[in-house]
């Protein structure tokens, strides 16, 4: 049982230096574009991202993170056709690297992020999404994100966990129209407040979550084929973590145990998925095109299909978005002991 | 005049403004700032502080949390202040993160009113909890020379072997140990007395080999050394369960301007609105007519109440039983009622549910092609879908994300315990589950059978007993955490008033009603069914049974005959 415990242990780290070393060595397909690294203080909490053609979305994801507390952004561009990469290069706290080497063999841009948050990450809280994800925690509009990592290192926590949550509008995902800077919340109002399914990976101790819009409508048959909607995206970084797939997971692996499991609650969030708009239609045809995304990109040949035919997400029990303090009530999210 | 030592370790821009602040409300401050302390931030400090006459620099030492070197520096602080200001009366412990949340005027004119009165709270270690996380009396009775948050491991090590070895240090003599919060006030008159008595080395050498005793050394030597001690304190300050002060943000201003006491502990260095608000001259013209620390203190209770038990009924990513449960039984979060068979004999039984105020009355939830939702519905409450596949990936999470989500009314459903060993098992131990349940249910179902193949029937009989009695022994078994109550078609029949009588007492206050169990049907041709099973195989009761069904035919034909 020992001998077992040790060499599942050996496993684990052979598999993160591995995953490390590769994030490493991918450095070499990033050119930077805008270096102002230099400009980071020690208690900066940084952004990472990886991105492609997001010009209308990019200027309100910078606006929101910087109204947290966001003091630099990270960021990769796989490729931009669309401005992005000229928009993020113009702002002053923005670092940029430009790649057009291939998403998908850089485990969907994760080794990319990994190297640069090896290389810059250390010792600073860094936050880590997509342009399209929100990050939402207990008293977010009062307390800015300092807050909360102040409050996280004083419980000795290094690590924020939250769950993915699809935002939709009541109409179909065609009919919405999203203009550049606005509120993509202003027209996503809605979203599943009960239909989650958790599940703990014994490995890795994660949770998987799954459910949610879109197993409800488009994988409601095959049910185990529903994207993850467990992130870790709020890390004290060290050097030697990785993000092992995607922002599911993190190695050590006892910073995935975000969960308390003795019947008390820990302080979690959740992340507003702005992802169901116009500008995604379009998208998914494109990204299925260029079939760089996971699992044969399943996903978004679902979509393609399903949106096609038009879906609404929207249904009679669809909840609509008021505040955190909704969300804690209804158990997406908990302020756990932060009074 | 009020001395304050000014405990300071960072944040040069937040003390700065404190001492600023309290030096031009006529205080006499003295700044400790440790001697990690950087010296760009020392100088930041007093380049921030500037020409206040009334605020001074201690000698710095280096602090470490839980050693002796905290009260070396408020030592050395109250010496300076002594000294140099002849006209203090009281001095004030506070630190860098406090801020005032009164007027210093009404302090005061408080410290006036309460002259050689000792703020301090000092409860005797021997029979009082003060302690939230630690040790307690260990604290004085074994040896600590080692700072636990650097040497936490060897600090642990020592602890347990000194345990082993049952040492037992003695207190000085004269000395009874008292602990409290180091956020005090103490008179002139009394801190005279500590510094100027003759053991004070000795006492010293005593506390410097003791853990945390910047909250015992001057709890412990004012008790002997005053008479006057109050321990109301003049700072407010609340630990939470991991015993850390709670934090003040700026959302929490309109709370602490409620709040009793003079200063406050911990405010969060960003808290901009807070700084700006407490720190204006004129604090006075905001203050209310009356302190209640009500909506305070519950909004700290709902925290602790959170971190230490949850929401029961709850999974979510911030609460999991995690690896406690192999197989991953979830709780609920309230009662709900499981019907078993008696849907089938009173067919009105579910509807009559359904129109109770705050009943949701659903339909078979686990039937095996798709959820039968109150109302018929394709999504519930939360959106829960009616997809069989979705809900059979996690049967019993399902369970308890529907009980979650409708959980201020009184949910029932019907159910067969019969083959689906996961969820049957979820609901027998789960002790919210009011199961009511048909004990001949398996008649029933057979007697549909019957009427299609009397013969392939009868020669199922053995088998299919057997299989209930082992869905009664289910119930029976010890695991069984559910309230069960099992009524058979006999009692019914039989029975009558007296069976719906006691059903309806079962049932959870939101559906006690016997009349809904008023119109009992039994299925026309049962009666014969069970001559014919008699026939074959002659137990299970089936005579009583079919003598029953007999008479209450006879009975109902008499009745309509009269109607």
């Amino acid at each position: 049982m020992a001998v077992a415990r040790h060499i599942n242990r050996l496993r684990l780290r052979a598999e993160r230096q591995s995953i490390l070393t590769r994030g490493v060595r991918r450095q070499v397909e990033l050119r930077p574009v805008a270096r102002r690294t230099d400009a980071i203080k020690p208690r900066d909490i940084l952004l990472f991202a990886t991105l492609r053609n997001e010009s209308v979305r990019l200027p309100y994801f910078l606006e929101y993170y910087r109204r947290l507390g966001v003091s630099h952004f990270i960021i990769v561009d796989n490729g931009s056709t669309d401005g992005s990469g000229e928009y993020l290069a113009g702002q002053t706290d923005v670092s940029l690297w430009h790649t057009t080497a291939s998403y998908k063999r850089a485990k969907f841009g994760m080794d990319w992020l990994n190297g640069l948050l090896t290389r810059f990450g250390h010792e600073h809280w860094v936050v880590v999404v997509d342009v399209d994800e929100f990050l939402i925690y207990p008293y977010w509009e009062t307390r800015p994100l300092g807050a909360l990592t102040d409050w996280l290192e004083s419980c000795r926590l290094r690590s924020f966990g939250t769950m993915l949550l699809d935002m939709y509008a009541d109409v179909p995902v065609s009919q919405t129209r999203y203009v550049e800077g606005q509120d993509p919340f202003e027209i996503l109002t809605y979203f599943d407040a009960a239909n989650y399914a958790f599940q703990r990976n014994g490995t890795y101790r994660d949770l998987w979550i799954q459910g949610g819009p879109r197993e409800r409508a488009f994988f409601s048959e095959d049910p185990a084929q529903a994207p993850a909607l467990n992130k870790i995206p709020l890390v004290k970084w060290r050097r030697g973590m990785v993000y092992r797939s995607s922002t599911h997971t993190l190695m050590p692996r006892g910073l995935n145990q975000v969960y308390a499991e003795r019947g008390g609650e820990r302080i979690c969030g959740v992340l507003l998925h702005a992802k169901f708009l116009d500008v995604f239609a379009s998208k998914a045809e494109e990204e299925l095109a260029r079939g760089q995304h996971y699992a044969a990109s399943r996903e978004y040949r679902v979509y393609d299909q399903k949106l096609s035919q038009d879906v609404n997400l929207w249904t009679p029990e669809s909840t609509r978005f008021r505040d955190w303090r909704q969300l804690d009530e209804l158990g997406l999210m908990s302020s756990g002991s932060w009074a | 005049m009020i001395g304050v030592v000014l405990l300071a370790h960072e944040q040069p821009r937040r003390t700065a403004q404190l001492a600023r602040h309290l030096a031009q409300e006529g205080c006499r401050v003295v700044i400790h700032v440790d001697a990690r302390a950087t010296e760009a931030q020392m100088e930041a400090l007093t380049g921030l502080v500037g020409a206040e006459p009334n605020v001074l620099f201690a000698p710095r030492l280096k602090c470490e949390w839980g050693t002796f070197s905290l009260v070396e520096a408020s030592l050395g602080c109250i010496r300076l202040l002594l000294e140099r200001f002849p006209d203090i009366r009281h001095i004030c412990q506070l630190s860098g993160a406090c801020l005032p949340i009164k007027p210093i005027a009404d302090l005061h004119t408080h410290l006036e009113r309460h002259a050689n009165v000792d703020f301090i709270e000092a409860v005797s270690v021997e029979n009082d909890a003060w302690v939230v996380d630690g040790l307690s009396m260990e604290r004085f009775t074994l040896y600590h020379p080692l700072a636990f948050r650097k040497h936490r491991r060897l600090f642990d090590r020592s602890v347990a072997l000194q345990r082993a070895l049952r040492i037992k240090r003695q207190m000085p003599e004269g000395l009874v140990p008292h602990i409290g919060s180091q956020w005090w006030c103490l008179s002139r008159r009394t801190l005279d007395l500590i510094l100027q008595d003759p053991r004070l080395p000795e006492y010293c050498a005593y506390f410097r080999t003791t853990w945390i005793p910047d909250e015992s050394f001057f709890q412990t030597l004012a008790v002997r050394h005053s008479d006057r001690i109050t321990s109301a304190p003049l700072t407010f300050v609340r630990f939470d369960p991991q015993g850390k002060p709670y934090v003040f943000y700026d959302d929490h201003l309109d709370l602490l301007l409620h709040a009793e006491g003079f200063f406050a502990r911990k405010i969060w260095r960003g808290a901009q609105r807070l700084y700006e608000t407490f720190l204006d001259p004129n604090l006075a013209a905001r203050m209310p007519e009356f302190a209640d620390e009500t909506r305070l203190l519950r909004r700290f209770d709902r925290a602790k109440r959170r971190h230490q038990h949850g929401r029961s009924g709850l999974v979510c990513h911030g609460r999991h039983p995690g690896r406690q449960l192999r197989d991953q039984r979830f709780e609920t979060a309230r009662t709900y009622t499981v019907v078993d068979g008696l849907d089938a004999v009173f067919p009105h039984l579910m509807e009559a549910l359904a129109t109770k105020p705050s009943v949701v009355a659903h339909g078979a939830l686990f039937a095996p092609q798709r959820v039968e939702f109150a109302g018929d519905v394709s999504v519930f409450s939360g959106n829960l879908t009616d997809s069989a596949p979705i809900r059979d990936r996690k049967p019993t999470q399902f369970l308890s994300k529907l009980i979650w989500a409708e959980r201020q009314k009184l949910q029932v459903f019907t159910h067969r315990f019969d083959g689906n060993a996961v969820i049957d098992l979820a609901l027998l131990s789960d002790p919210n589950a009011h199961v009511l349940r048909l004990r001949d249910m398996w008649l029933l179902d057979l007697f549909h059978k019957w009427q299609i193949d009397p013969v392939m029937t009868r020669a199922a009989l053995p088998e299919a007993a057997s299989a209930a009695r082992r869905v009664d022994a289910r119930f029976a078994a010890p695991a069984t955490k559910a309230h069960v109550m099992t009524v058979g078609l006999g009692d019914l029949l039989n029975g009558g008033l007296e069976t719906a009588n006691r059903m309806s007492k079962f049932l959870p206050s939101e559906i006690r009603d016997q009349s809904m169990f008023s119109t009992i049907a039994i299925p026309a041709g049962f009666n014969a069914f069970l001559r014919d099973l008699k026939v074959s195989v002659d137990s299970y009761g089936l005579e009583y049974l079919a003598d029953a069904v007999e008479t209450h035919n006879r009975i109902n034909r008499f009745l309509r005959r009269k109607t």
